[in-house]
């Protein structure tokens, strides 16, 4: 059964971290510039530089297929999670750093940025939540039809 | 091939939308080095004419080990040879 819900959340996603990985290796340098500067994760800059992009890239790749679309929905979550965690640590103790975020995000200030992520995890997490509903709704219908008629 | 439609559309958007974001001439990376002149007396950090450009032209690094006192600025400069505080900035410490 194709639910229509978790394909426009999915697509918001693929567009969200598709823009963002890309411009991260655009402007590789500006990244690593900022991740360099940060308190919590300058001695991991380099491999977070690269790894960061790749794995917003992987989840794009999850998303796409229907198939892998529950996986790439809740690794979504697992990333966003992570993200907003950093941007309140960011707000907490290093307010005055500018956001390692690419292109277009991060013109946001750290606040506004807590807000998008939020939406978007919350967005993640329903998409999830409605396809493991659909998952269950699904099986259980192949259990009703699969069932051998008493005669 | 209706199921990867809207997932394509989203990945075609957002290369295109990569295509046209230009990066702006005042990013921070195009920040500058200022040591700060009144070291280690805190009291005027957040006044701009009392730092000045290392080296280079504020290219060359600052130097400062430890957490305990202010030390220099990472900012943009503010066209008088200061650092620009309206504009993100990072502090650098020494003990």
């Amino acid at each position: 059964m194709r639910n229509i819900k978790s394909e426009i959340i999915g697509s918001l996603l693929i567009l969200l971290f598709a823009y963002t990985a890309f411009q991260k290796y655009m402007e590789h340098d500006t990244f690593l510039w900022t991740l360099e500067r940060s308190t919590l994760l300058h001695s991991l800059a380099t491999p977070l530089s690269w790894m960061v992009p790749a794995t917003e890239l992987a989840v794009v790749c999850l998303l796409i297929f229907p198939s892998l679309r529950r996986i790439g929905l809740l690794c979504s979550v697992v990333l966003l999670t992570t993200f907003t965690l950093y941007i309140i640590y960011m707000l907490l103790f290093t307010p005055n750093l500018p956001c390692s975020c690419g292109g277009i995000v991060s013109y946001l200030s750290w606040k506004q940025h807590l807000v998008f992520n939020t939406i978007f995890l919350l967005l993640a997490l329903y998409g999830w939540y409605s396809m493991r509903n659909t998952h269950t709704t699904d099986k259980n219908i192949a259990i009703r039809r699969s069932r051998t008629p008493v005669i | 091939m209706k199921q990867y439609l809207l997932g394509a559309i989203a990945l075609v958007t957002a290369i295109t939308l990569n295509s046209f974001t230009v990066k702006p001439a005042n990013h921070p990376t195009a920040t500058k080095n200022y040591t700060y002149n009144a070291y280690p007396d805190d009291s005027h950090t957040s006044d701009p004419s009392f730092y000045t450009l290392t080296a280079n032209n504020g290219n060359d690094p600052l130097h400062c080990p430890g957490n305990t006192h202010t030390c220099g600025v990472v900012a943009q400069d503010d066209g008088t040879g200061h650092p620009d505080f309206t504009q993100t900035f990072t502090i650098e410490h020494r003990n």
